[in-house]
């Protein structure tokens, strides 16, 4: 997978995280979600995006994080994936960046199955974005089959 | 019973005994003359009633039988004639017959001591009287013969029978001049009692009197000179009574005084408590100006909280919009982000997109910035009100304390004034009291005046008194006599006899030394009468016996 130049970076307990533009679809403030049963810890249930129930996923329990309060920066980021569209809660979305190639970095070599989720870090003012695999994190979890909870709906 | 004891007291008493004296020995008199002229008229009686009757008997008897015998010897001689004889013969019977009751009379009243005699008398006369019967019936017969020959045996026993009564008789003539002797003897012997007597009782009786006197002078002696000596005393404690009258008369003028200036520092007082009484008045009415006003002032808090509140619900309207704004900001920012994503995904052609969405978001940005900072300031302003809204409270809250406290002030106050009108009620009664006191301190001051005139006038009757008691003793004693220390009062009695008595005085020291009352009481006496160490003390030299004219006069 080729580095897309423009990232957009939104924080997650307190750290900045990147996400390739071209998977995002769309960016919602937070809805609410109903809840569904036998599900995951993170996935908070599906919601109604315009007459569209998506599913969405709690990004930092997700990644492992604790689960942070909602508040009013709190957002919902629509990301295209292959099974279709999926909600991720992220605490803030800051702004579409767009990295030039000496900002951007392979991600640290630490040995583990969790790297695949990275596509890299990205530098900004001296500061780190770590940029997320999407679909990857939502593919290897194997969890998320959106078109099966879509055709469950319909 | 006491009434009639005290009948024997005293000097009436005595003489009540004086008179008891003289009356008892007159009676005694009276009843030994009594007794005499008793035995006297006994004697008398004696003499008439018996002595003299017995004679008169016995001269009677002695009569009688000689007549009897005459009468027989009559009838005899005259036997020739019957007739004649007859009546001789009852006649010389008759005399016998009476003769019998006189011998009968007198054997019933004889004198025992002649009994023996009278009897033998009596003998002779039986032995007559049986011969004369006989005599005399013979006569009657007319034998002459044999009448004289019982005649001759009357006629021999006629002497004896006479005989015997002649000597009864000079006995009881005897008797009588014996008895007569007596009633002399009797008289002259009561005589010699009673002038016994008489003398006896007149010489008691000068006895009696005299002590009776001496008794009386004594105890009026006693008496004047206790009088002298109280009288002293009285003079003194009535000097004394004058001095400590006039002390306590300056002393109530002074304390009249003290008291005028006293009310006059009580109205001053009174005064100024009345100044007390309007100022705290004047206070109270301040205090409760005050306290309106402190009303007001926590009324005006309470509008200045109000307005606090109102000024911070305006700011949470504020705050409001300002979220409000904040909202549309954010979601502004996220139209910009969802199309800066949309420019981005549109590759190139979205590029020129991608920069009004960035200057979208940029707007965004800075109004949320913007609403931010105002929402910061209105929170701020916020918290000032709220801080404001406090103060003022704690202002109304110390505004309410104060107004309470000015409510207390002013009760305070009120109770002063009324504290200070019962002071000055209190002044103005004690300004009454004090009148009074003031009043009453006059009158005292008058009645000490009065006190020490009267004590004055007591002084000078004292010194009167000792003056009479002079007099008295003088009368009593019939000079003046003093052998006490007492008269040196009287020295300030009278001028006359001052120097007499101030030598007394001085020779009465000489013998018994001065004792300290004597020579307190000089002291006191010197400035009046002016005794000098000459009077005081004895010169005998000096005017030996100088008589004073008080006591020429007795």
């Amino acid at each position: 997978m080729s580095l897309n130049q423009q990232y957009l970076t939104f924080e997650l307990n307190g750290q900045q995280y990147g996400a390739p533009i071209m998977l995002v679809r769309e960016i919602n403030r937070i809805t609410e979600t109903t809840p569904i049963p036998r599900t995951p810890v993170y996935v908070e249930g599906v919601m109604n995006l315009r007459g569209k129930v998506i599913p969405v996923i709690n990004l930092r329990l997700k990644l492992g994080m604790s689960k942070g309060e909602t508040n009013q920066h709190t957002c919902i980021i629509v990301v295209e994936t292959p099974n279709g569209l999926v909600g991720a809660i992220v605490d803030k979305v800051f702004s579409v960046v767009e990295f030039r190639p000496e900002q951007l970095e392979a991600p640290p070599n630490v040995g583990s199955k969790e790297h695949l989720h990275l596509l890299g870090m990205g530098k900004l003012d001296e500061r780190v974005v770590i940029l997320l695999d999407l679909l990857k994190l939502f593919e290897t979890d194997g969890v998320i089959d959106a078109s099966a909870l879509t055709s469950q709906a319909a | 019973m006491g009434s009639f004891g005290r009948l024997f007291q005293g000097i009436k008493g005595n003489f009540v005994w004086l008179i008891i004296v003289s009356v008892g020995t007159t009676a005694i008199l009276g009843l030994i003359a009594t007794s005499s002229l008793d035995d006297l008229k006994e004697n008398a009686h004696r003499i008439q009633t018996v002595r003299l009757v017995r004679l008169l008997n016995l001269v009677a008897l002695r009569k009688s039988t000689s007549d009897a015998i005459r009468l027989c010897w009559s009838a005899v001689a005259m036997t020739e004639d019957p007739k004649i004889a007859k009546e001789k013969i009852i006649a010389a019977n008759e005399m016998i017959q009476k003769s019998d009751e006189l011998e009968k009379i007198n054997n019933e009243n004889i004198n025992p001591l002649f009994r023996e005699k009278f009897n033998q008398a009596i003998g002779f006369w039986k032995t007559i009287e049986h011969s004369a019967k006989l005599g005399l019936a013979e006569v009657e017969k007319g034998n002459a013969k044999e009448a004289k020959a019982h005649f001759v045996v009357v006629a021999a026993e006629a002497p004896k029978m006479t005989a015997d009564l002649e000597e009864i008789l000079s006995g009881s003539t005897a008797l009588i001049q014996e008895d007569v002797l007596q009633t002399d003897r009797t008289a002259s012997r009561s005589f010699t009692i009673m002038l016994g007597l008489v003398i006896a009782g007149g010489l008691a009786l000068i006895v009696i009197g005299i002590l009776f006197s001496v008794r009386l002078t004594r105890n009026l002696t006693r008496i004047t000179s206790s009088l002298r000596r109280n009288g002293g005393q009285v003079l003194q404690a009535s000097e004394q009574l004058s001095g400590a009258s006039q002390a306590l008369s300056s002393g109530s003028v002074e304390s009249a005084s003290s008291l005028e200036e006293t009310v006059s520092a009580l109205e001053e007082i009174s005064s100024t408590v009345k100044m007390n009484a309007d100022n705290s008045r004047e206070a109270a009415s301040l205090s409760e100006a005050a306290s309106k006003t402190a009303n007001l002032g926590e009324s005006e808090i309470q509008s200045l909280i109000q307005s606090m509140n109102e000024i911070a619900k305006g700011s949470r309207q504020i705050e409001e919009i300002i979220n409000v704004i904040d909202d549309i900001a954010f979601q502004t920012n996220l139209l910009a982000l969802n199309a800066a994503v949309e420019a981005a995904r549109a590759g190139e052609q979205g590029k020129g997109f991608a920069v009004v969405a960035d200057a979208v978001r940029n707007l965004a940005q800075r109004s949320a910035t913007s609403a931010k900072d105002i929402s910061n300031l209105i929170r701020l302003s916020v918290e000032k009100t709220d801080r404001g809204a406090k103060v003022a409270d704690s202002s109304g809250t110390v505004l309410r304390e104060i107004v309470s406290s000015v409510q207390k002030v002013s009760d305070l106050i009120n109770e002063i004034a009324t504290a200070s009108q019962e002071q000055s009620r209190g002044i103005s009664q004690i300004s009454k009291a004090m009148n009074e006191l003031d009043h009453t301190t006059q009158q005292n001051a008058a009645s000490a005046e009065e006190v020490a005139s009267s004590s004055e006038e007591l002084s000078a009757q004292a010194t009167m008194m000792q003056k009479e008691v002079t007099d008295m003793e003088v009368l009593l004693l019939g000079q003046v006599h003093h052998n006490t220390g007492h008269v040196d009062s009287v020295a300030a009695a009278s001028d006359s006899a001052s120097s007499f008595e101030l030598k007394s005085i001085a020779k009465s020291h000489s013998k018994k030394g001065v004792s300290p009352k004597m020579r307190v009481v000089h002291n006191s006496q010197q400035p009046k009468t002016k005794s000098k160490a000459e009077e005081m003390i004895p010169f005998d030299d000096l005017e030996p016996a100088k008589k004073v004219g008080t006591t020429d006069g007795f």
